[in-house]
């Protein structure tokens, strides 16, 4: 499902198209309409005016789902970081599973994200995904496993941020 | 015609300029508030000038002397732009709506409207435009801090000798 | 309406009862009037912009687009930045040109602080330019066709955009948020190879233009989906605001490169294309012949691009424009792009205004379709060239 909604919508499709393929991945981008869809890529600036409509969107797919967060602007708030209309990060609104981190990313960043989701569903454990589901709704964010990050770091690293 | 030829023919044929002065090629006329739809009507109708493009309106926050109105005007025609300024007190701020003259005005005025508080009497719809309905405040004025910078300062505005590591 | 009694049910098995009165229609079927929400998450919409429909069976009575689901804020926040730093989100905008909004900005400061481009810059801005002309026409030939049902135009259209994305990248760094203008001229000069590139991609391009006309322009089904729908006059066009290929397929060839010309464009050589009728395929066939034009002035600047410097000398770090106002407007890939900047001598403007050309455009939506009928709501809707970064700032 993919909810492309800035800039990073576009290197979204063209992670789509013939020279980058995502497609031979498995992901096929053509869901009509959430209750057909298993993963959820964010792709651009959330504002606080579309937040709603992902919360709703986000509801609607049936589990087993996934959530990659493309792009910095829906990491963390991205360049528009002080706006007063930005929703900072959309973990504040759906947990993610994985951050491709970029402005925008290249297609290249996003076939690495699916690789490694793809990598970690492979070994996860149906019964510890549905036990952590329901001990955590409806809190989001940090309530799955650690998240991955393309290109390294970790989410949980503030040695920066403290300075 | 030449910015001084506008600014000459507008003084003439509407009465209601208080000053014009010509910056960088361009031409901006003041006028008060009272004739403002007059002289925009004047610039729609009038076979010299046939501003029939409008380019944008919108507000500057002068702080303690109030908004400055900026209307800015283009025709298609005779190739010529006009800015068309005017001054709202801060206490109340209120103009007439354009909308009836050009219906590009509509949207803006609405934008003008929800994010400096300017108050467009006679518009037909005057809701909120670009900002979500529970909005609070009227954001472009200088009065309204941006939050995240009140919170927290940006880590970049340090060279990076300067941050000891 | 006509009315038939049909016979009682003993004689038509399954038939309705006894004293049912079944109504056949004619001419007029009862219709109810609906909203219809196209909501801000649609595949067919081109990002985030959500048109509340009212409608009378299949034909729509009102229109309101509702905006600002991508309001980010750029007036306020370019308050608070200084030039540099304005530049780098500016081009965040219209994302699939975004030299151009970077071009507005030094403008605007350039002309306030009196400042005097070096030559090869200006040239090599217009090339830069030109070719991000080109880069959004390509998605938007690409997206109508894929709104309509053709999936394979989307497919080359990206094919184009990825070579003209490596070469973007060779000079500036990046696929898509270039930064490289900068105030007084450019980040650095063009690398090695560049234009050799450059004069290759204009010949291939030039020659795979070919493929969507045949795809597109002549196919029949194209035609009778585009043609005649979704007219817009002139006149309506200009008093909303509407610039750009719109109002130039409306008739109107109203382009600030040759009106006013800006950089270099008086010392090339392009045309205008305007159309006729101000419907769906005349957008359309702007914009292809759009691209051809934009091909031509590449061609023109590898010729007559000179040597020499690219920044005039050195330039501090913290731009300080003096006081002042100005409004600079530069005729982007969607329209008329303008910066009304008001300096107080700081390094911060204290009020950048950006006009852009896809906040006029999708106000006169309400106006364009009234009286739609709802299967040709898309062949409309998708020839609205905007991009919602720019609509919505």
């Amino acid at each position: 499902m993919n909810f492309g909604l800035a800039c990073c919508a576009i290197e979204l499709i063209a992670a789509s198209t013939s020279r980058h393929d995502f497609i031979r991945l498995g992901v096929i981008p053509v869901a009509h309409g959430p209750r057909q869809a298993d993963m959820l890529v964010v792709a651009g600036t959330l504002t606080d005016k579309m937040a709603p409509a992902l919360k709703r969107v986000y509801e609607q797919i049936p589990e087993p789902k996934y959530v990659i967060s493309f792009g910095s602007c829906s990491n963390c708030g991205g360049p528009f970081w002080d706006s007063y209309s930005v929703t900072k990060g959309v973990d504040q609104i759906v947990p993610v599973d994985v951050y491709v981190p970029g402005c925008p990313p290249r297609p290249e960043a996003l076939l690495e994200g699916i690789l490694l989701l793809q990598d970690r569903i492979g070994k996860e454990s149906l019964k510890e995904h549905y036990q952590r589901r329901e001990a955590s709704e409806p809190e989001p964010a940090f309530t799955r496993s650690v998240p991955i990050v393309v290109g390294g770091g970790s989410i949980q690293d503030t040695s920066i941020r403290d300075e | 015609m030449t910015p001084d030829e506008i600014a000459a023919h507008l003084t003439e044929a509407t009465g209601a300029v208080e000053r014009s002065d010509i910056a960088h090629g361009e031409v901006s006329v003041w006028v008060p508030n009272d004739k403002w739809v007059e002289v925009a009507t004047h610039l729609h109708d009038c076979g010299r000038c046939h501003f029939d493009l409008p380019t944008f309106l919108t507000a500057v926050d002068l702080e303690q002397d109030g908004f400055e109105v900026v209307l800015h005007m283009y025709s298609v025609r005779r190739q010529h732009h006009v800015n068309v300024k005017t001054h709202v007190g801060r206490d109340e701020p209120r103009l007439p709506t354009l909308s009836g003259v050009w219906v590009g005005m509509n949207w803006c005025e609405r934008e003008t409207w929800e994010l400096f508080g300017i108050d467009f009497t006679g518009h037909p719809n005057l809701v909120k435009l670009l900002l979500p309905v529970e909005f609070e405040g009227f954001p472009l004025r200088k009065d309204f801090l941006l939050m995240t910078r009140e919170a927290k300062e940006w880590p970049g505005m340090k060279e990076p000798a300067e941050v000891e590591h | 309406m006509a009315v038939t009694e049909l016979p009682t049910a003993g004689m038509l098995p399954g038939g309705p009862g006894e004293g049912v009165q079944v109504i056949i229609a004619g001419n007029e079927l009862p219709t109810h009037e609906m909203t219809l929400s196209i909501g801000p998450q649609h595949p067919s919409t081109q990002g985030v912009l959500r048109v509340v429909l009212t409608l009378d069976g299949e034909r729509i009575d009102t229109a309101t687009p509702v905006i600002g689901y991508m309001h980010r804020a750029f007036d306020k926040l370019s308050e608070v930045r200084d030039y540099r730093q304005i530049i780098a989100l500016s081009n965040r905008h219209d994302w699939l040109s975004a030299f151009g909004n970077e071009l507005g900005v030094a403008l605007a400061a350039e002309r306030l602080m009196g400042l005097e481009v070096p030559e090869r810059a200006q040239w090599i801005r217009m090339l830069m330019a030109e070719w991000n002309r080109v880069l959004n026409h390509l998605m938007f030939l690409g997206s109508f066709g894929l709104e309509l049902g053709a999936m394979t135009p989307m497919f080359y259209a990206f094919r184009e955009r990825e070579d003209i994305q490596t070469l973007m990248e060779m000079a500036t760094g990046a696929r898509m948020h270039f930064t490289y203008c900068r105030i007084g001229g450019l980040k650095e000069d063009l690398p090695k190879g560049f234009l050799k590139y450059s004069e290759v991609l204009v010949k291939r391009i030039r020659h795979r233009l070919l493929d969507y006309a045949g795809l597109l322009l002549g196919n029949e089904i194209f035609k009778k989906r585009t043609v005649g729908i979704g007219v817009l006059p002139g006149e309506v066009a200009k008093s909303y605001g509407v610039t750009g290929p719109i109002l130039h397929a409306s008739g109107v060839a109203e382009d600030s490169r040759k009106t006013e010309p800006y950089l270099k464009y008086s010392e090339v050589d392009f045309e205008v294309p305007t159309g006729a009728r101000g419907d769906s395929f005349d957008r359309f066939n702007v914009l292809y012949h759009r691209i051809e034009q934009s091909l031509r002035i590449i061609e023109q600047v590898h010729d007559k691009l000179p040597a020499g410097p690219i920044m005039p000398g050195k330039m501090p770090k913290y731009v300080k424009p003096p006081e002042g106002w100005t409004y600079v407007r530069t005729e982007n890939s969607l329209g008329e792009t303008g910066y009304y900047l008001v300096s107080r001598g700081d390094t911060k403007p204290w009020r950048l205004k950006m006009r852009t050309p896809s906040f006029h455009n999708v106000s006169m939506i309400p106006y364009l379709l009234k009286g739609v009928l709802l299967p040709d709501l898309i062949a409309v809707l998708g020839s609205v060239f905007f991009v919602v970064g720019d609509v919505d700032r």
